[in-house]
């Protein structure tokens, strides 16, 4: 399948807004023929509609159902059955209940065992593919929410600080690699069915389209870090220097 | 969350849903009042729109379920839009059959307001291509339909009443290049844009855009634009993905005045294009519009209202000069008067807005002023209604409810196959019915 020329992208959580609009997306940079694509989800029905979807814009699809969100499913070898990977996107995650999650040790457990554990353990295999390959490039979707622990939403928080602290620690361990790029992606406020409770939208929201327009001009310049839409890197580093006891007094 | 038609006049407040994919079975009622399926919200008034309830958007329903690219068949979901599916079918060699002059529209919304295009006059209503749909609705099971079911003739044209339209299948059209072979010719007058339009039965691409200021022997003067796809095997690149410019904001109303749309009138026909023959990419062809995001701001905070109707021939230079002299003579001209004659309507809608005879159609577009502006527009309304006429109600926001239930007699039957949880802001208008 992976002929002269094609390019083989990976995608986690192949069911997420961002996800399909980044497949979207960087099928119609790519052009017709020229990419493979590897969509990994949990919904086998939706994963083949989408796969039908991307086959119709011009992809070579393959599809495997898999319950990514749980950590018992990353074996070593989960991802060297798709040979070589160039590409790769882990867009999954569930946005936790707060309230819940501090009342349920249950419902905080598998809130972390999908946000976090699984997460870093996909993580690590790519750096594994990559580390053999010589090459490779993944943008994992974190959260502004781990920049900072707020009383609103510190437990999803924390989960995606992990993620942060992970990356941090790929990028210093091939820092001598260059053409080896694990990107985090810290979006604000997405339009996606995970926050379609969430009303009014204003100002602040931004698409899971220019996301991923955002997401792939980060991947292919090498970044290392992505807050999208942009200005959220200005709010986010407001809120993480604003002092403790100034911090307190507000219900962020 | 804001939702409001393209003129923006209207802007209920309402509950707004954006599903990412459609659940197994019926169509789910809504349990803040009646709903309305919503596409681009590109229709000017307020076919889309929903005072009080719940507005059901397409936009992320836009799977393709098939696309065989040896024939040109594709069947897709209703919010797949037209922007999206020349992206895809360009390139391999396919064009839409009709687009309007947005590609910012759903597949379902053009099948629901039975849109037309350049080509008209040759190959009819965008209603004439679907193969096939699927229907979605609150009081049965889903359905396919197929040109010759009543149902799919009430469908198409039914302006999103008769149930969510969950998939549309239609017939593309080869093409050998993505060029087009374009002339652009300055009328002098509305016997002159008659001339030329009879005289370019053989191009299927028409249109014609009217400087509606200029009054007595200059009534109906523009320029007259035919075009048609290059044969010659050329380029298959599609338009680009985003617009390089923006309509920065809503402009001040100061600055939209007759002296300044009469500058840009006389300017446009001047214009070194205006004679331009040759080849040109379609995205210019097609979408001129296209070209300036959210255009629909350069008409102010009160938005604009757009006025289209269409008179059978044998009234259309009466009709249309009666028109273009109401407007010169209330001086709130439009930039955007477009004009093209149509052929006999090859549509299987049953309330489709082209006739089933030849005429000419007349588009003009007025910021809105307030009672001024909504008192021309119902003029003009009636102007067409006397000649014979009707409106287009995918851009109408004023139209009466007399008018309407003449003009279109088949009112009855879209409202008897009506999906009970179903309603609109437009429905409710014209013809009376409560939710």
């Amino acid at each position: 399948m992976s002929g002269a020329g094609t390019k083989t992208l990976l995608i986690l959580g192949a069911g997420s807004a961002i996800a399909r609009a980044y497949a979207r997306h960087r099928l119609d940079e790519e052009g017709e023929g020229t990419l493979r694509l590897i969509l990994i989800a949990r919904d086998g029905e939706r994963l083949a509609a989408d796969a039908t979807d991307l086959t119709a814009r011009g992809a070579a699809v393959e599809t495997a159902t898999v319950d990514l969100g749980d950590p018992a499913s990353v074996t070593a070898d989960a991802l060297s059955r798709f040979g070589r990977i160039d590409e790769a996107l882990l867009a999954y995650g569930t946005l936790t209940d707060q309230a819940r999650a501090q009342d349920e040790p249950d419902y905080l457990a598998h809130q972390l065992a999908v946000n976090f554990t699984s997460a870093a353990l996909w993580t690590e295999r790519l750096a594994t593919v990559f580390a053999a390959q010589g090459a490779g490039r993944a943008a994992i979707v974190g959260s502004v929410a781990g920049d900072r622990g707020r009383q609103s939403n510190y437990l999803y928080g924390a989960a995606k600080a992990g993620m942060a602290t992970q990356l941090a620690g790929l990028a210093h361990r091939f820092a001598d690699r260059p053409d080896i790029v694990f990107l985090l992606v810290r979006p604000g406020f997405v339009d996606t069915p995970m926050t379609a409770h969430i009303q009014p939208k204003g100002a602040l929201w931004a698409t899971p389209e220019k996301v991923a327009a955002d997401i792939a001009r980060a991947l292919a310049g090498g970044r290392r870090s992505l807050y999208t839409p942009w200005f959220w890197r200005g709010i986010m580093g407001i809120i993480r220097s604003v002092p403790g006891f100034v911090f307190h007094r507000t219900r962020l | 969350m804001s939702v409001t038609g393209w003129g923006r006049v209207i802007r209920p407040g309402h509950d707004v849903t954006t599903p990412d994919r459609r659940d197994a079975g019926r169509l789910a009622a809504s349990p803040s009042g009646p709903l309305t399926l919503h596409g681009q919200g590109r229709s000017y008034g307020d076919t889309a729109i929903n005072e009080g309830g719940t507005v059901l958007r397409t936009g992320r329903l836009d799977r393709f379920l098939a696309a065989d690219w040896e024939t040109g068949v594709i069947r897709a979901q209703a919010g797949l839009t037209i922007d999206a599916l020349l992206r895809v079918c360009v390139p391999r060699g396919w064009f839409v059959p009709v687009t309007p002059g947005t590609k910012h529209v759903s597949l379902g919304g053009a099948v629901a307001s039975d849109v037309h295009g350049k080509n008209h006059h040759h190959v009819g209503a965008f209603g004439a291509h679907v193969r096939a749909l699927g229907l979605v609705r609150s009081d049965r099971e889903a359905q396919v339909l197929r040109p010759g079911d009543p149902l799919f003739a009430l469908t198409v044209s039914g302006l999103g009443l008769t149930g969510l339209i969950d998939w549309v299948e239609i017939q593309l059209i080869p093409i050998a290049s993505d060029r087009m072979i374009v002339e652009n010719i300055p009328h002098d007058d509305l016997d002159h844009f008659m001339a030329l339009s009879e005289e370019s039965a053989d191009w299927p691409y028409v249109v014609a855009w009217v400087d509606c200021l200029a009054k007595g022997d200059a009534l109906g003067r523009g320029v007259f634009t035919r075009g048609r796809h290059a044969r010659n095997p050329g380029p298959l690149t599609p338009h680009p993905p985003e617009p390089r410019l923006a309509w920065p904001f809503r402009t001040p109303g100061a600055l939209l005045n007759r002296h300044s749309v009469g500058m840009f009138n006389a300017l446009y026909r001047r214009r070194p294009g205006a004679r331009f023959d040759g080849m040109q990419h379609y995205a210019p062809f097609f979408h001129p519009l296209d070209g300036i995001a959210r255009w629909n701001l350069m008409y102010g905070s009160g938005g604009f209202y757009q006025h289209q109707c269409i008179i059978p021939r044998p009234a259309a230079r009466e009709g249309v000069s009666a028109l273009l002299e109401t407007v010169a003579r209330a001086g709130q001209g439009s930039f955007l008067a477009v004009m093209k004659s149509h052929g006999a309507e090859r549509s299987p809608g049953a309330l489709t807005f082209c006739l089933d005879e030849p005429g000419v159609t007349l588009a003009l577009d007025f910021a809105n002023r307030g009672p001024s502006t909504y008192a021309l527009v119902t003029e003009l309304d009636a102007i067409a209604h006397d000649h014979g006429g009707r409106m287009y109600p995918a851009k109408d926001a004023t139209m009466s409810q007399t008018i309407f239930t003449r003009t279109y007699p088949r009112w009855e039957e879209l409202e008897a196959a009506r999906d009970p949880v179903i309603h609109s802001h437009f429905w409710r208008r014209v013809t009376g019915i409560a939710a």
